[in-house]
Parts: structure tokens; C-alpha cells; sequence
């Protein structure tokens, strides 16, 4: 069975794998979507949304810490951000590939 | 001219190329097997098909030309010459009809087999091969992808149909262009009528292929929503120029209340109907059913899923599928519902068909509704999304804490509530003056979140009515502190 997955998933895993010092950061789009191409060329049974409409659809849910301009995302008060996106982050065998050195 | 008598718009009339050309094809046929929607499954007598729903989005798209040919002199045509515009209301037409003609077999159901999105778009890519295409396509790929069937009909649409499209004088990149709202970025000024059209099919808010969907769903499955005065909405229809000197599609503001009545179509289909919890459970089923089928017709193929996407691909459609099996050759020509069906019945035991043809299924949902979800889960905030990275698995665990259960016999379906309608770009004509509507409702640009839902199915085990109501009383107790745990930290 094919699943589809959305950018916010891969976005909350970059938002959880930076530095916990960062109150700020930008993830451009590029980056968001680097990763979701390598999800889908390891694993046939698993498509990213992943454009502007899928990425803006997980700012609406963080509009106090999240605008989208120009294809990067800006987030702010990342302390509070954190523990918010945890329920975001793709199942552990996404995951798990995500963590993998090649990508 | 022929005329076609259709229940839902009356008669609609047809010029005698557009028959030769396009609808009296094996390809365009196809769509009568083809169903609309998923939904029959709870509403037996949505048996409309993709045939006559392409024959409405070509009605209502010739309702809007019609409106739009009464004011273009006097607009001195927007910029551009008559002879242009009727190539482009013609081009616009067929585009309308063939906008859903590789539509895969039982609608959205399989349509992510086709391939990734960036395969898709690399066969597009290059079977246009265009420079200005290649890069608006990028673009539209990275702002707002089109779906998978849109790639594969856009795809079908310029290889299949160029003939007819050459005969008829059409620019087929610019068909292509409508059917993947893939706008002209690049030429962008010389190309403003062009994007008007292209949003008046795949726009983002009221196009023709959504007017016809709002009123065609809701007359074939009975269901009651407001009704939608559609002469009203098309002739509420203009270009103006915008606030950057651009043509766009604007509606008289007078009209909102019926473009809300078709926004609200789409958001009552999305919370009662599509997701459903038998049509989720249907859907998964059918999935389940037809990648057991490909196994058993491809046994060398390692994975179920490349076995299932040999029959769900574009070959599939536009040629024949021959499959050798046991001194047998099964042969498929442009493979729809039926064919699926007449291969599903080719494999024995293959017990997801037996329940899904039979309807005897073995799984319920614990809870069918999201409503009935925040009833049993009450300190639940019902506003926030429920996705959770965490739910198959607590879930899991806790139903399996006491050896009753197996993972295998839970089914964890998540299903997804989308707005995708965009309504920065819609534009009203507030007395003579073209305006965005969010200009005058800045909150609606926040209210695009998704929402997510999960339904948890377990085995019914013969169980009756009363017994099934105690059984899901009990699990329901047991999951609360699981959910608790998820969404009330």
C-alpha cells in the first residue's frame, strides 16, 4: 500500500535535529525537498507532498513562529516550537532513513 | 452540433469535431468506466462516471466562454486579437473535456501508482519539450504540484490527442498547460488571458471542473447541501486588471455568497462523505485486494507494489495488458473498473476481494465519526489536528497489552482533511475595483491547516449488534489514557 506523507513531516524532523541553543533558523525549500526525493527513491511505498500548499499548510498551524517568503521558511522561539512538532515527525522507519549518512 | 441530455445541466451541445476528435475515441470512452468518486459504497446511487462529469466541466467551461464572448469587444479583447481568443476558448474547451482522461482505474483510489511526482513530471517534461514549459512546470512543481492523474491525463492529452488537436488548430501546450494549472510564469505578460483561462479550470477557488464535481456529487448521491445558482456565478465572471496591471479572474462580489455555497459543497464532502469511515475502510480494502491480485499475476515481482503498478500504469491504458498466467494470456485494453474487477476475480482466496465484493467485513471502526471520537475522548481539544507520530504505536501497544489482540488485527486508516482552496486568489470587483478577498478578510489566509483523523478498526468476530456496542465500550476504555496521554500533555 502506498502512503503519502507531507512536507510537515520532514520539516519537524529538521526543526528537531538542529541545535538546541538555535532560537531561529531557515529551511529553505530546497533542503525540504533533497530530503523528501531521498525518502521516495529509498522506499517505493511512500510519496511526499511536498510544495509551497503543503508547507504553507503546516505554517497555519505555527502562524506565531513560522512565516513562509521566498521559498524558506523563517522560524522563531524554536524553545517553544520543539516540543510542538514532536507529534509531526515521520514514523520511526522514516526516520530511521533520514538519519542515514548518504543523504 | 449534437445535443447530449444530461440530468444534472440539461442539454449540453456538442460540435461534431469535438466528437470526431476527441469523445468518440477508445480513450475518451473509456471514462464511462470509470468512477467518479469512491463514495458508492455508502451511497449506492453515485454511480456517475468520469465520462459525463468530463461532458459537464465542458458544459459549464461553454457557459463561461459564452459569458465571456458578450463582453470581449467591448473589453477590446483583453490585449489580445478575436481570432487569438477563439483559439483559446476552443483550446480551452478541449481541455475541459480531456482534463480527466487518464484518470486511473476507480478515481483517486490508485492514482499514486502512476509513479513519484518527479517521474510524472519528467514524462511531461519530455513529451512537451518545450524550454518555457520545462521551467513553468519546475515552478508549478514546486509551488502547488499537480496531482498525479493531472501528469498522466496532461501526458495522455498531448501524445493520444495531437492529432485531432492539429486538425482542429489548437495549441496542445497550452491544454496541457490548463489540465496541470501549469500557468505562463515566464511569459507571464504576454500570457494573461492564458493564465485566465488556465484558472478558470484548475483554479484554486470556483473553475469549471469544480462547479460541475458540487453539483454533479451532490445529485447523483442524494446527499442535501445548499444549492448552487450556476448561470448566476458564470455570468458574476470577468477579467480585470489587478492592482499590478494583470489581467485576473474576478467575480462581481455580489456573487460570494454563491461561491461560498460551492466552497461549502466541497468542505461538507470532505467531513461526511469522502471520509467516512466505510469508504475509508472500503478503499483500504480494494487497495489491499488489487496489490494481493498483481502478487499473484506477477509472482516474480518481489513487491506488491511494483506488481500493482504493471497494471496501474500508463501502457495500462493507452495500449493493451497482456499477463500469461497458467497457459492463459489475459488480455486488458485500456484498463478501467471493470478490467480491475475481472482481474480481482481471476485469483483465488483472495480474501480482501471476498469482503469487499461481498461487503461482509470483518473489521468496524470504534468510533465512525470525528465526532464521535471527541465524544468518547472528551478532553480532546477538537480544534487541533490529531496527527501524531505516536498514534499506531501507543494505540498498538495498548490494544495488544493483554494478549486479545495481535498487531495484525488492528487497522490504524489515517485519513486527511485538506483545504486547498486559496483564497488569496480569489479576487472581487468591489464596486468597479478589483480586490483581493483576503484584503478584506485577513484571517482566512491563516485557515489552511490540514487536519487528520485516524480510525482504528478491529475485529468484529461474529460479534452482534449489542455484544460489537459493549466490545467497543471496553476498548474505548482502555485507549482513553493512551489518548489522553497523546493529545492532553
Amino acid at each position: 500500500m502506498i502512503t503519502v506523507i507531507e512536507s510537515s513531516e520532514i520539516i519537524s524532523y529538521i526543526i528537531l535535529q538542529a541545535e538546541m541553543s538555535l532560537m531561529t533558523m531557515e529551511v529553505p525549500y530546497r533542503k525540504i525537498k533533497t530530503y523528501a526525493k531521498y525518502i521516495e527513491s529509498k522506499r517505493e511505498d511512500i510519496r511526499v507532498e511536498c510544495d509551497y500548499i503543503s508547507i504553507d499548510a503546516f505554517r497555519c498551524r505555527f502562524k506565531q513562529n513560522m512565516k513562509f517568503e521566498n521559498g524558506t521558511i523563517y522560524i522563531r522561539d524554536m524553545q517553544t516550537l520543539r516540543p510542538e512538532v514532536r507529534r509531526y515527525l515521520p514514523s520511526a522507519d522514516i526516520t530511521a532513513i533520514l538519519n542515514s549518512e548518504d543523504i | 452540433m449534437k445535443r447530449i441530455l444530461d440530468t444534472v445541466h440539461g442539454y449540453i451541445m456538442i460540435n461534431d469535431e469535438l466528437f470526431y476528435h476527441i469523445i468518440d475515441t477508445k480513450l475518451f470512452q473509456r471514462l464511462r468506466r470509470i468512477e467518479q468518486t469512491s463514495i458508492r459504497s455508502v451511497y449506492p446511487s453515485a454511480r456517475h462516471d468520469r465520462f459525463i462529469h468530463s461532458l459537464g466541466v465542458y458544459h459549464i467551461g461553454s457557459l463561461i466562454v459564452d459569458h465571456l464572448k458578450k463582453e470581449m469587444s467591448a473589453k477590446n479583447y483583453w490585449g489580445e486579437n478575436e481570432t487569438t481568443m477563439m483559439v483559446l476558448y476552443k483550446s480551452y474547451l478541449v481541455a475541459c473535456l480531456l482534463h480527466d482522461i487518464a484518470h486511473a482505474p476507480f478515481s483517486h483510489t490508485f492514482e499514486e501508482y502512476y509513479g513519484t511526482k518527479d517521474d510524472l513530471s519528467a514524462f511531461l517534461r519530455k513529451e512537451v519539450h518545450n524550454a518555457n514549459f520545462t521551467s513553468d512546470l519546475h515552478y508549478t512543481n514546486e509551488t502547488d504540484a499537480p496531482n498525479y492523474h493531472e501528469y498522466m491525463s496532461a501526458y495522455v492529452a498531448h501524445k493520444e490527442f495531437a492529432n485531432g488537436m492539429r486538425a482542429m488548430q489548437l495549441d496542445s501546450e497550452f491544454v496541457v498547460r490548463m489540465i496541470t494549472g501549469v500557468y505562463y510564469n515566464k511569459e507571464k505578460s504576454t500570457h494573461q488571458i492564458h493564465n485566465c483561462l488556465i484558472s478558470l479550470l484548475h483554479g484554486k477557488i470556483i473553475d469549471a471542473d469544480r462547479l460541475d464535481y458540487a453539483c454533479r456529487d451532490v445529485w447523483a448521491s442524494g446527499y442535501s447541501t445548499s444549492s448552487i445558482d450556476l448561470r448566476r456565478l458564470v455570468s458574476a465572471i470577468h477579467f480585470e486588471k489587478n492592482s499590478d496591471n494583470e489581467y485576473v479572474v474576478c467575480f462581481e462580489s455580489n456573487s460570494l455568497n454563491e461561491i461560498e455555497g460551492v466552497l461549502n459543497v466541497k468542505d461538507f464532502q470532505q467531513k461526511y462523505v469522502i471520509h467516512h469511515h466505510v469508504i475509508a475502510y472500503e478503499q483500504w480494502l480494494l487497495v489491499q485486494a488489487v496489490e494481493t491480485m498483481a502478487k499473484y499475476m506477477y509472482p516474480t515481482i518481489q513487491s506488491s507494489i511494483e506488481a500493482t503498478r504493471k497494471i496501474i500504469s500508463k501502457e495500462a491504458i493507452l495500449k493493451k495488458l497482456k499477463i500469461h498466467k497458467k497457459n492463459k494470456e489475459l488480455v486488458v485494453q485500456n484498463i478501467s473498473d471493470d478490467d480491475l474487477v475481472f482481474l480481482l476475480k481471476q485469483v483465488p482466496d483472495n480474501s480482501y476481494y471476498a469482503q469487499w465484493a461481498s461487503r461482509k467485513f470483518t473489521h468496524g471502526a470504534l468510533w465512525k465519526s470525528r465526532d464521535e471520537f471527541f465524544h468518547y475522548f472528551p478532553g480532546v481539544d477538537v480544534t487541533k489536528d490529531l496527527k501524531h507520530a505516536d498514534f499506531d504505536h501507543d494505540v498498538i501497544e495498548a490494544l495488544c497489552a493483554d494478549g486479545t489482540l495481535t498487531k495484525s488485527d488492528i487497522i490504524i486508516i489515517p485519513r486527511e482533511f485538506k483545504k486547498k482552496v486559496r483564497l488569496e486568489s480569489l479576487y472581487l470587483l468591489v464596486s468597479n475595483e478589483v480586490v483581493r478577498y483576503t484584503d478584506i478578510h485577513h484571517d482566512a489566509i491563516d485557515a489552511l491547516e490540514n487536519q487528520t483523523f485516524y480510525y482504528v478498526y478491529l475485529p468484529k468476530s461474529n460479534m452482534d449488534r449489542a455484544a460489537w456496542c459493549s466490545y467497543k465500550k471496553r476498548i474505548i476504555e482502555k485507549l482513553k489514557p493512551v489518548i489522553a496521554s497523546l493529545y492532553t500533555k
